[in-house]
């Protein structure tokens, strides 16, 4: 492991004060991440991914895995410039602002952590009125499309969802995936950066090894396939809820207070910082349950009630919250915050 | 390395930011071998021209 360390320029970074964001562009609410990259920019690929709060770190990311992807990186330098027009896309498009401290809402923000480009991006875009569900659905994991990949390869496949787009699109448990649109894969981590700069609606050319054959399948995706949990993303706190902290009601106090299992029910779990300040003054309290949000109680994750906030509620808007605090069932009008 | 590596990835996990809670007062990096550049981007790109390696750019 030491020579191949040895073969890089190993470059730790912890801040993102003053980072290039045309050149280094990978998902921000990583803890960690690694970008591979030739000297003239060009990118070859990336490690790392997360999917939860904490504590399942291994079922994605391993020193394996980690291993592998650091000798595909050397193996794509050592068969570079040939291969430059299949690494192209690994640039992603120009960045609207070329560091985090051009971002409008963190230009304050001293020692920048990583998340934070995210944080300041979805704040500033809401209070600019610009926030889409593009900004929001990033870095779709490849269950997004039914593939769980083996964690100490990375682009092995390790199980495959019947009925998703994947296996739909005949890929099999036990491939290994090579590239997606011509775009050469070093980990898991380029398999997403591959699905997150497709579009919805889309067709992505898969080429993968299979008992020594290479062979290339086509995975069709349309709908909602991108839109998995934002809850463990560091920059939902501040993106989506700006210190509201809601939590499931748990079932003991469903049955307590007579409400159906499955029934959305989002408990006031705190509110943190001056964030919430105007829920507050409209008379939110810590404790209080909501039912609905603008009549709508299908919005069956914190997720998705966020994702239905932000993207329907600019600034200056109000929604209307059908809340249940201790027995009382009553409306609250509250700003978009 | 994979000490390191093994000691990054847990570390990483141990300080990720708590969503929504206080952040750890201060937090400590780990000691960083010789070869490794600290916190200068340049530096590397300099040095991967000089010596046609690769470049590993580690975020945490």
């Amino acid at each position: 492991m030491e020579k191949l360390e040895q073969q890089f320029i190993c470059v730790r970074i912890i801040k993102a004060d003053g980072l290039d964001l045309d050149l280094f562009q990978f998902d921000y609410d990583q803890t960690w991440c690694v970008v591979f990259l030739n000297a003239d920019r060009t990118i070859y690929g990336r490690y790392g991914t997360r999917a939860g709060v904490r504590n399942n770190a291994a079922s994605h990311i391993s020193v394996a895995g980690f291993k592998k992807a650091m000798q595909r990186a050397l193996e794509v330098h050592q068969g570079y410039p040939a291969n430059k027009q299949n690494l192209a896309a690994h640039a992603g498009p120009k960045a609207k602002y070329a560091t985090p401290e051009k971002i409008p809402h963190m230009a304050k923000t001293k020692c920048i952590h990583c998340h934070q480009v995210h944080d300041g991006i979805l704040r500033t875009k809401w209070l600019q009125k610009e926030l889409t569900a593009a900004d929001l659905w990033v870095f779709p994991l490849p269950e997004s499309i039914g593939l769980r990949m083996d964690p100490a390869d990375c682009l092995v496949v390790k199980k495959v969802t019947p009925g998703s787009p994947a296996a739909q699109g005949g890929i099999e448990a036990g491939d290994r995936l090579k590239s997606v649109n011509g775009l050469l894969l070093l980990s898991q981590a380029d398999l997403q950066w591959a699905l997150h700069i497709a579009p919805v609606e889309t067709k992505l050319k898969v080429k993968l090894e299979r008992a020594g054959q290479v062979a290339e399948k086509t995975v069709t995706l349309s709908g909602k396939w991108k839109e998995g949990d934002l809850s463990w993303r560091e920059s939902s706190w501040f993106g989506l809820r700006q210190g509201l902290h809601l939590v499931p009601l748990p079932e003991a106090e469903r049955k307590k207070r007579s409400l159906e299992p499955d029934m959305f029910a989002f408990k006031v779990q705190n509110m943190y910082g001056p964030g919430p300040e105007p829920l507050r003054k409209a008379g939110l309290k810590v404790g209080d349950v909501i039912l609905a949000v603008d009549g709508r109680a299908d919005l069956a994750t914190e997720t998705q009630l966020f994702v239905y906030i932000r993207l329907t509620h600019p600034p200056g808007s109000h929604m209307k919250l059908s809340l249940l605090r201790g027995d009382k069932k009553m409306e609250l009008e509250v700003p978009a915050w | 390395m994979l000490t390191r590596l093994a000691a990054a990835l847990s570390l990483g996990m141990l300080f990720a930011p708590t969503a929504g809670f206080a952040q750890p007062p201060k937090v400590k990096d780990i000691a960083v071998a010789p070869h490794w550049i600290y916190d200068d981007v340049p530096a590397a790109f300099t040095r991967a021209k000089e010596t046609n390696k690769p470049i590993l750019a580690l975020f945490r």
